[in-house]
C-alpha cells in the first residue's frame, strides 16, 4: 500500500512553503488517510512535506494530507474520496432531478474549536436567479452560524458564444490532460488564482476565477460565484457565470471534469449541461469574485476550519 | 434505534458526543462533522449491502433518519 502513496507524491502539487501551515499531527493525518501512523511515517520519509515540532513531533499541512488521500488511496475509503463520491451522486440521477424545484433547510454552523475564535460567514445570495426564500435568513444560530429555508430551481440552458465555448473547453482539457492538476488548494492560494494555475494546481475556486478572468479579458461579461453544493452535507463549491441572452448562465468546468471520471457514475448528459445550466442544489452566497466564504479571526479560514453545513429537505411547519 | 446509534457511535471521532444527541436532532448542528457524516453514510451502505440513493443521502440527517434507512422501527 505504501507504494501507492509514494507514487501519489508525484501526482499532485504540494503546497508551496509560503502557503503551507504545518499543524496536523501524525494521528490526525493517519485518520484522514484511513491508514496507520507507521505508514504515514514511511511516506514522510519518501518526500511528504512536513515540519518537525519539538513537542508535537511530525506536523503536516492539511491540504497536502487531503491530496495524498485523494491521489494515493486505492481503498476508496478515505474521507476525501468518499465525500467526492457522495457529492457527485446526483450527477448519476435522472436529468429531470437536476433542475426541478427543491426545497432545502440549510444550516451553517461554526466548527467546534477554540471558544475565543471569531468566525464570520458570507450569507446566501437570496437575490440570485432560482433562489426563493421560504423562511428568512436567521443569523445568530448557536454555535455561530445561520439558517435559511430556500426553494432552489434550476434551469437547463447552453452557452452559445463560440469564444466562451472555446475558453471553457481549453480549461476543461487542461484538467483532463493533467496539464493542470485538479486537487485541493489552500484558501490563500485560491485567492491568488493565477499563481495557482501557473503552479499547475486548481480546484473549483481557482478554475471559476480563472475562467471569469479569461472571459472578461476577451470582452465578455462574466463573474465567478461561490456557495454550497447541497448533498449529504453542504460542500463549498464555485463556478463561473456568463451573461448571455439577458441571463447569467453558469459554466461549471469542475463538475464537467469530475463527471468525465467514470468512477462517479455520472451520465453523459450531465457533462453537456455543465456548459450553461443552473442546478437545483447550488446555493450561491454573497461572495463577489468567489472570495472566501468563511473567515476566522478576520483571516480566510484554513481548510481544517470548515463550517458544518446541514442541508435537509425542508418541511414547512 | 439501538442499531442506528451503535452505527453512528462507531463512526464518530468522539463517541461520547452521541450521548447528548436526541433521536430527532440534526447531527451536523449537534457537532458531527462532514467527515463523520461521510463515514456514517458509508457504514449505512455496508449495512444495507447496496449504494444509498441521492434522495436517501439528503434525508440522512438524524439518528431517527438513519434508523429509518436501516429499516428499524421506533423505540430506543
Amino acid at each position: 500500500m505504501i507504494g501507492h502513496f509514494v507514487e501519489a507524491l508525484d501526482r499532485f502539487i504540494q503546497v508551496p512553503a509560503e502557503f503551507a501551515r504545518y499543524e496536523f499531527g501524525l494521528a490526525d493525518g493517519a485518520r484522514i488517510l484511513a491508514v496507520d501512523e507507521n505508514l504515514l511515517s514511511a511516506v514522510t520519509a519518501e518526500g511528504m512535506p512536513y515540519a518537525m515540532d519539538s513537542t508535537e513531533g511530525l506536523l503536516f499541512d492539511h491540504v497536502d494530507l487531503l491530496n495524498l488521500a485523494m491521489f494515493g488511496s486505492r481503498s476508496g475509503q478515505s474521507i476525501p474520496e468518499l465525500a467526492m463520491r457522495y457529492f457527485l451522486r446526483f450527477a448519476a440521477s435522472a436529468p429531470t432531478t437536476w433542475f426541478g424545484p427543491r426545497e432545502w433547510l440549510v444550516r451553517v454552523r461554526a466548527p467546534a474549536t477554540d471558544p475565543t475564535a471569531r468566525f464570520r460567514m458570507q450569507g446566501p445570495d437570496v437575490t440570485a436567479p432560482g433562489v426563493a426564500v421560504l423562511e428568512p435568513h436567521t443569523p445568530g444560530v448557536e454555535p455561530a452560524g445561520y439558517q435559511i429555508a430556500v426553494r432552489l430551481t434550476g434551469e437547463e440552458a447552453i452557452v452559445r458564444d463560440p469564444v466562451a465555448q472555446a475558453i471553457y473547453q481549453e480549461m476543461l482539457d487542461a484538467l483532463g490532460s493533467g496539464a493542470v492538476v485538479y486537487q485541493t488548494v489552500p484558501e490563500m492560494l485560491r485567492m491568488d488564482h493565477r499563481r495557482a494555475w501557473e503552479l499547475r494546481m486548481a480546484d473549483c475556486v481557482v478554475v471559476a476565477r480563472m475562467l471569469a478572468e479569461r472571459l472578461t479579458d476577451v470582452g465578455l461579461r462574466a463573474r465567478a460565484r461561490r456557495g454550497y453544493l447541497l448533498a449529504l452535507v453542504g460542500n463549498d463549491h464555485s463556478w463561473c457565470e456568463l451573461y448571455e441572452d439577458g441571463a447569467w448562465k453558469p459554466l461549471d468546468v469542475v463538475f464537467a471534469h469530475l463527471a468525465s471520471i467514470d468512477a462517479y457514475g455520472a451520465r453523459e448528459e450531465f457533462i453537456a449541461v455543465c456548459r450553461g445550466s443552473r442546478f437545483n442544489r447550488l446555493l450561491p452566497c454573497v461572495a463577489p469574485d468567489a472570495t472566501t466564504l468563511v473567515y476566522l479571526n478576520d483571516q480566510p479560514a484554513p481548510s481544517w476550519a470548515q463550517v458544518g453545513v446541514s442541508a435537509r429537505v425542508w418541511e414547512s411547519r | 434505534m439501538t442499531d442506528a446509534r451503535t452505527l453512528i457511535r462507531e463512526n464518530l471521532d468522539y463517541p461520547a458526543l452521541l450521548d447528548d444527541i436526541a433521536d430527532h436532532d440534526d447531527l451536523i448542528m449537534a457537532g458531527v462533522n462532514s467527515g463523520e457524516m461521510v463515514r456514517i453514510a458509508l457504514a449505512c451502505e455496508q449495512h444495507l449491502d447496496r449504494e444509498i440513493t441521492d434522495e436517501e443521502l439528503t434525508q440522512l440527517k438524524s439518528v431517527r433518519a438513519v434508523a429509518e434507512l436501516l429499516g428499524q422501527s421506533g423505540g430506543t
